[in-house]
């Protein structure tokens, strides 16, 4: 089969310089979920489903994944079309000069343009549901730990303890001392500082596993405080 | 300044308004405290007795109704089919939550008086309650697989109620001749444990690739698609090849008999001979749900704000059970929304301040050893429904690193969330 790829024009930067050090500002290299989840004007959850449904046949988020039959999507925004250098494209698709993002996908994905035979995604609001779910797991690969900072205004807030109380339900489900002999840290009596930069750096992605980076990132600056604030003076 | 829970919702931004009545007076109707009956000691209803308990410092009365002295979790079960658990190992006792100060009562729930707020057992006696909450996670549509009821489970076992099920599976898997067949009729959608059929699939198929590596497993599924698809199916792939064959709804997968006595099942007109049939027939919320008039449908309907019966202010429903919005059946889940649950009646019944519903849940499968896999969400909830904010899943093309990882999580929160749930 024969892919047809059309792009009516090249559009702003070749793909070359969206990965230099310059380009760091540039919105389509976010790293937040929710900062992309606001830009892209979808749902993760909602685009989840979709993608397992049209993409994921052929479309690993991962530079590990299977590409017999497509590309991978990591780093997707950002990259520059037919940009996989271990992708062998059996059309004139690399060396295009499209950089993907926002503007460039939703025409590829409402048939305007792309490859035929390629799945067409309808109606707008799904593709960025689609597009919001891609987007937030191909984002670009998190900073070192050390380079994540707690502003410093979050760390001067007195957070509510009842309300942490409350909201540590949900941690210690897992993190309590029968299952500390497995691994599983306990976090009772850890300094307000301690708790708010780890979390932080989950919410950076710069560690731990997708169950507490995804945890992290559901916490609002007010509901983080007030964990750790009752954290800290909790003894179990 | 002390504030009552009124001037607190109206005071804070950005805490939901709470739905609660204000308390009313219980000394009048009990002459005592507040009493809360909870029926069901699994991951919901365990967890909500113990929070109550032990967030009311004795100012609520709290009585746990479960049946079962000793109750195996379902969650796990299937790693002991696979040889990965002991039974022992996921058994757990009351002794824990008893001695923390719940009354724990073992009989079992046979009927709810909603008027006089009673909960009859099956030894007669009533529980008074001014709460109740309800979690008896499922039970079985009757007729939903023809050929087979709750009669046959020892020839057919459905093992989705762990223990001797869980045992007899086992037991009867480990007992094929070589080279046999293994099948399972998969359930429609909603039910308990959305990855746990796949996850068996997988823990059969370490086993039998052990022990009778020519043997064949069969699945007839009702649903098209299934939870983690991509990444079992990749497993399966990788790990027991040409094991395992699943036959769809486009292939009559919805279409199947079973016959107990002759050990066969039907698939479109198709008669298999089979040695093993793990049927997992169609669920819906147990049963004191329906008797209690809670139910709409085949699930009790609930808001997930407070976890309360969108049909009686004064009954919880969580776990299983309940029709809640996106939350898949899940135990991880029922922990969570058993945590909403406690705090939304000790809000009804004392002063405590009630902030808004979150919800975490993940799911974990282990397809082979050190291969674990996991989806996950984080909820809130609306005046409609629970609802999904965010959510993970496992890629395929994972490195074996990252899927041995994924495992000893799972390892670490069961060791953790029993603990939670039990004390």
């Amino acid at each position: 089969m024969v892919f047809r790829f059309t792009v009516p024009f090249g559009i702003l930067l070749a793909g070359s310089a969206a990965h230099t050090g310059a380009a760091q500002t540039l919105d389509r290299l976010l790293t937040d979920p929710d900062e992309i989840a606001a830009q892209c004007g979808g749902q993760a959850s909602a685009g989840e489903p979709l993608f397992q449904e049209n993409c994921a046949a052929c479309h690993s988020l991962t530079v590990e994944g299977d590409q017999s039959k497509g590309p991978h999507l990591a780093g997707l925004y950002g990259r520059a079309a037919g940009g996989v250098a271990d992708y062998d494209y059996v059309s004139d698709l690399p060396g295009r000069d499209v950089t993907w993002e926002g503007d460039t996908l939703r025409p590829f994905l409402s048939g305007e343009t792309g490859i035929e035979g390629h799945p067409v995604i309808e109606p707008e609001q799904v593709r960025r549901d689609l597009l919001t779910y891609v987007r937030i797991h191909t984002r670009p690969a998190p900073p070192a730990p050390e380079e994540v900072e707690v502003p410093a205004d979050v760390l001067a807030m007195s957070g509510d303890a009842e309300y942490g109380a409350y909201l540590a339900g949900d941690c210690v489900s897992c993190h309590n001392a029968a299952a500390e002999a497995t691994g599983m840290e306990t976090i009772y009596g850890r300094g307000v500082e301690t708790f708010l930069t780890l979390m932080y750096q989950y919410k950076a992605r710069a560690i731990g596993t997708e169950t507490m980076q995804l945890y992290a990132t559901s916490l609002g600056d007010d509901e983080m405080a007030a964990l750790a604030a009752y954290f800290e003076g909790a003894d179990s | 300044m002390k504030l009552n829970r009124r001037q607190f919702v109206g005071a804070s931004a950005g805490i939901a308004a709470s739905t609660l009545a204000a308390p009313s007076l219980y000394a009048a109707s009990h002459g005592g405290k507040p009493k809360v009956v909870v029926i069901g000691g699994g991951a919901g209803g365990a967890t909500t007795a113990r929070y109550i308990n032990k967030d009311s410092d004795g100012a609520i009365d709290v009585t746990l109704v479960e049946p079962t002295r000793t109750y195996y979790t379902c969650f796990f079960s299937n790693l002991y089919i696979g040889g990965f658990r002991t039974i022992e190992s996921l058994a757990h006792s009351y002794g824990g939550i008893a001695s923390e100060g719940v009354n724990v009562v073992h009989d079992y729930a046979v009927g709810v008086d909603r008027d006089a707020k009673t909960v009859t057992l099956a030894s007669g006696d009533t529980l008074m309650y001014d709460r109740l909450v309800m979690s008896p996670g499922i039970d079985f549509v009757d007729g939903a697989v023809p050929g087979w009821d709750v009669t046959a489970q020892n020839k057919m076992p459905h093992a989705y109620k762990a223990g001797s099920q869980s045992e007899l599976l086992k037991a009867q898997i480990e007992a094929m001749p070589e080279g046999g067949t293994f099948a399972m009729v998969a359930p429609p959608n909603p039910y308990r444990c959305p990855p746990g059929p796949y996850e068996r699939i997988s823990m059969v198929a370490h086993l039998l690739k052990e022990t009778n590596p020519t043997a064949k497993i069969l699945i007839a599924d009702p649903k098209e698609k299934f939870s983690k698809q991509g990444l079992f199916e990749e497993g399966w792939n990788t790990h027991y090849s040409g094991m395992i064959e699943r036959i769809g709804p486009d292939f009559g997968g919805n279409n199947v008999e079973v016959n107990p006595d002759e050990m066969t099942l039907t698939i479109d007109g198709t008669v298999e001979n089979v040695d093993v049939c793990n049927v997992i027939p169609a669920m819906k919320a147990g049963v004191i749900c329906e008797r209690a008039g809670l139910t709409d449908g085949n699930w009790a309907p609930v808001d997930g704000r407070t976890m309360v019966s969108r049909m009686d202010e004064n009954v919880h429903i969580l776990g299983d059970a309940c029709a809640q919005g996106d939350m898949p059946k899940s135990g991880f889940s029922a922990n969570s929304q058993a945590k909403v649950a406690a705090m939304a009646v000790r809000g009804a019944l004392t002063d405590s301040k009630v902030f808004p519903a979150k919800f975490s849940n993940t799911c974990w499968s282990l397809i082979a050893p050190d291969d674990g896999v996991k989806v996950g969400a984080a909820y809130e909830a609306n005046e409609e429904k629970i609802a999904s904010v965010d959510s993970f899943i496992s890629q395929t093309g994972e490195d074996a690193a990252l899927r041995k990882a994924t495992y000893e999580e799972s390892v670490g929160w069961y060791e953790g969330i029993t603990s939670d749930i039990f004390g």
